[in-house]
């Protein structure tokens, strides 16, 4: 008897619908697969006639071919397990036929008729969503996950016998719904890290929200124990909140790298902070199946990268173009993909090896080895980098919290008005934050009062500054006076802008 | 008969003159052979002041050496123990003994653009020549240092603070007004800043560096080593081809001190290499100063043990000036400008002194916001009151 089933193959970050066919016969007793498969999605041959007999299905010898179509799209990953299983069911006559019309299935088995969870959910709903299903069975570690999209009833499978009861009629399962708008619109912002909890750094804080308000990116440089990552890791705190589609953006991300909450569904900015030892296909994504690096798991939040020089120099060098474009681009021979990442990079580094200069005092290391230090940062890599700060050694007073610092809260309502002043600004541009402006557009957006040129004349020649340093320096100033709420760039925003800026003096 | 007699006479004076004027030029000839021997000597690759000294008061002279036979050398190379290495070196040194080689050599250094001058020859530099270890060489480009005016040898810590560098370019600064010579090794922080400067305001330097010549040690101060050349002097007690090995700057320290009447240690931790160089300037009887610093200050440490030593204290670079030239003047300072400051800028200018503060120091001492510090320094710096020494970093001016 032959059946058919729908599942989905993930390709990149997109899914696309498969239609898993079974087919049992006489003849020779074997179990045949055909259809582009990896190799992991042969074994569920194995894991399928198993995990069948384990739950109390008897499989009479016969020919059982499973064919997955189309035949054209490579198939990877464990996801088929389920569909396979439901299919031979059916061919076995163990389910109606008619049961398994319009309904989506994916999962992984075990060996026991357990239905394991995988990765991509989110974006294999909506797919089936789009080739008009009825309802998605997944595996119930995943429900949560599959429930975020809104318009498909989604169920949540433990085991094959759970399946089968449901699909005959006799014990439904229960329909797993969330309200997602419920969630995004009372978000529980308690367990994040909060800017109060830091002592001193004054400029450090400051430089974190414009850097938050404009998107710009950052680079703290300090004495290691000086707090540059406790900064870092609190500026998705004073980004403002996900909204609901930026959200199932990310999510459908992190749900294909395995990295979603268990929860289901991701509400917070995502923070990424992967090591220096890290590869350059791991942080732009890749693989003979890509699948997205690191900094697609930023997108839409943060990426740091604390101890910047120590990175490999190739591993930086990749970081140019998504920087540029907010995408990336990997090519194979079957086809480009192209995932999302569209981050803001916050990196830190030592100002030298121990981490003391220019307190020649405690810094005992050469001229040269400092240059080469720095140095190995490339410098098309800080070109993308509109701010600097450094990160003052914290004094015994403010460890001790004398004096009360902001909390994120307050500086994420101040981040939220320039944002949409900035929104407002460009709407009829292509982008939509200050970091974005291209120099072509400066003088539009960030024209200067008479003295303010003066000023910035006498800065220019004073500080060395190149074209393109001033550049960064007048967005920086942009972003200062949009925090303020000023249309018009003054004298104390350049002023500000200018202990941030981002120079060659940072080599 | 008389007129015989005369004539004699006459020839005699004649030939007389001939025999001196012959006797001169075989002198010169001599002389010149015996600087060509001196060379060969000293540029034995390896072979260094202590050995070297030790193989002439053996053999007499370089000429001797290079005529003895290799049995005496190979003899002498085994009765000096202590010297390691001194069997391959006079190996070498056997080896290069052929006029083909000697020309070679000064060929070579010809070429370079590089002078070589003995301990005899009669313009070897005076102060040098009194020491007991006096170099039996030097190689150098550019001129050696005036002998009629004084010399003054500043030397410091490769990593100095911005007060170090002030200090040693304000020294320099005033004793390239008043004539003198700045001495120093080129390095990078106090020696570097301080011939820079010297160079600058139109004086004259000297850098006695622990390569040979025509390396430039360190890479980064190519542009103060050609300048140098044209304005100064480069001198190296090492034959061309030498690289800098950390063995070479102690040797190379005591003849910055020899070629100096005064050295002045500006900032140097305990143990630094400058404090070497004030050794020898002891040991050679030359006077050692030094620029006092605060006493938690790790790089003054070896300055402030300088003056519990009894070196003498450098209150100001006018007043060091005066002592060490006598025709010094001070020049005229600056009429003060009667700039009027903000409240702000005043208050920021007061808290700035001539040890760079940074910026989160200023910040607490003000009590202003960022942005308004940023502002007032600015316009501190724009009226010349104020400088950024290093990012975040400001010192009065």
């Amino acid at each position: 008897m032959f059946n058919r089933v729908i599942s989905a193959a993930v390709n990149g970050i997109e899914s696309k619908c498969v239609l898993v066919e079974a087919d049992v016969s006489d003849g020779l007793p074997m179990f045949s697969m055909v259809g582009y498969l990896a190799s992991e999605v042969r074994e569920a041959q194995d894991r399928v006639r198993t995990a069948l007999r384990n739950s109390g299905y008897a499989l009479p010898p016969k020919h059982i071919t499973v064919n997955l179509a189309p035949g054209d799209i490579r198939k990877s990953g464990t996801r088929f397990d389920l569909p396979i299983a439901a299919a031979v069911m059916a061919s076995y006559g163990y389910l109606p036929q008619k049961s398994l019309d319009g309904i989506f299935f994916a999962g992984e088995l075990g060996l026991d008729g357990s239905v394991q969870g995988i990765h991509g959910i989110l974006s294999m709903v909506i797919e089936a969503r789009r080739a008009g299903c009825i309802a998605c069975m997944i595996p119930w570690a995943n429900r949560k996950e599959g429930a975020a999209v809104q318009g498909i009833a989604v169920y949540g499978v433990r085991h094959l016998r759970e399946l089968e009861a449901h699909l005959k009629a006799e014990q439904r399962l229960e329909k797993v719904t969330i309200n997602i708008e419920e969630k995004f619109q009372n978000p529980v912002r308690a367990k994040l890290l909060d800017f109060a909890d830091i002592c001193g750094q004054q400029m450090g804080k400051r430089a974190a929200e414009i850097a938050a308000a404009g998107m710009h990116n950052l680079l703290i440089s300090g004495p290691p124990g000086a707090g540059k990552s406790m900064i870092a890791k609190r500026i998705p705190s004073i980004l403002p909140p996900l909204t609901l589609e930026e959200s199932l953006e990310v999510s459908g991300i992190h749900s294909i790298a395995g990295t979603l909450p268990e929860d289901g569904i991701l509400t917070e900015r995502p923070f990424r902070m992967p090591h220096h030892t890290i590869s350059a296909v791991a942080l732009t994504g890749g693989g003979a199946v890509p699948r997205p690096g690191e900094i697609s798991l930023a997108h839409r939040g943060v990426l740091y990268l604390d101890e910047l020089p120590e990175f490999q120099q190739e591993t930086l060098e990749v970081l140019r173009q998504p920087l540029e474009d907010g995408v990336v681009r990997i090519s194979r021979n079957l086809g480009q993909y192209v995932f999302p990442a569209d981050f803001m990079l916050v990196a830190s580094r030592n100002p030298c090896k121990c981490g003391y200069f220019p307190d020649r005092s405690r810094c005992h290391c050469r001229e040269r080895d400092i240059r080469s230090y720095l140095g190995r940062i490339s410098r098309p890599l800080l070109d993308r980098i509109d701010l600097y700060v450094e990160a003052e050694p914290v004094r015994y007073e403010e460890l001790t919290g004398k004096g009360v610092s902001e909390c994120s809260a307050d500086i994420r309502r101040r981040v939220e008005m320039a944002q949409q002043i900035q929104q407002t600004r460009y709407r009829q541009e292509a982008f939509h934050f200050n970091a974005q402006l291209p120099a072509s557009l400066l003088e539009r957006y960030c024209s200067l009062t008479r003295e303010g040129e003066a000023k910035m004349q006498d800065v220019y020649v004073r500080k060395q500054l190149t074209a393109r340093s001033y550049h960064r320096m007048l967005k920086v100033a942009r972003t200062i006076a949009d925090l303020e709420g000023c249309r018009q760039i003054q004298e104390r925003h350049l002023d500000e802008a200018i202990l941030y800026r981002a120079s060659d003096g940072m080599m | 008969m008389e007129r015989n007699q005369k004539k004699t006479e006459c020839q005699k004076k004649a030939s007389d003159a001939i025999e001196v004027s012959m006797e001169r030029e075989v002198d010169q000839n001599k002389k010149k052979e015996e600087e060509r021997y001196w060379e060969w000597l000293c540029s034995v690759p390896r072979l260094y002041y202590p050995l070297r000294a030790l193989l002439l008061e053996q053999f007499g002279g370089p000429g001797n050496i290079y005529d003895a036979s290799e049995k005496a050398l190979r003899c002498f190379a085994e009765s000096v123990p202590s010297m390691t290495g001194a069997g391959n070196v006079i190996a070498q040194l056997i080896k290069l003994r052929s006029p083909e080689q000697i020309a070679q050599l000064v060929h070579k250094r010809e070429a370079l653009g590089i002078k070589f001058i003995s301990r005899e020859h009669t313009d070897y530099p005076k102060r040098l020549r009194t020491l007991q270890d006096a170099p039996h060489g030097l190689f150098y480009r550019g001129e050696l240092p005036d002998e009629e005016h004084p010399a003054v040898a500043i030397v410091g810590s490769r990593v100095c603070t911005h007060y170090g560098r002030q200090i040693a370019e304000q020294l320099a600064e005033q004793i390239a007004f008043a004539g003198g010579t700045v001495i120093s090794g080129a390095a990078y922080g106090v020696d570097g800043a301080a011939q820079w400067k010297a160079l600058e305001a139109g004086g004259t330097s000297c850098a006695i560096v622990g390569s040979s010549v025509e390396i430039y040690y360190p890479k980064k101060h190519s542009g103060l080593f050609q300048r140098l050349e044209q304005e100064g002097g480069v001198i190296s007690e090492f034959p061309p081809g030498t690289q800098p090995i950390r063995t070479h700057f102690p040797m190379r320290n005591r003849i910055i001190s020899g070629l100096s009447d005064v050295v002045v240690v500006v900032e140097a931790r305990y143990g630094s290499g400058s404090l070497i160089t004030a050794d020898c300037a002891l040991e050679q009887g030359r006077s050692v100063m030094a620029v006092p610093g605060r006493l938690d200050d790790e790089l003054s440490r070896g300055c402030n043990a300088l003056i519990a030593q009894g070196a003498g204290v450098i209150l100001s670079a006018e007043s060091f000036c005066e002592q060490i030239f006598p025709y010094y003047r001070q020049q005229k300072k600056r009429k003060a400008l009667h700039i009027t400051l903000a409240p702000s800028e005043k208050l920021v200018y007061s808290s700035l002194g001539l040890h760079s503060k940074s910026l989160w120091e200023l910040l607490e001492c003000t009590s202003l916001s960022p942005a308004e510090l940023s502002g007032c320094l600015l316009s501190l710096e724009q009226k010349g009151l104020a400088r950024e020494v290093e990012r975040n970093y400001y010192v009065k001016v």
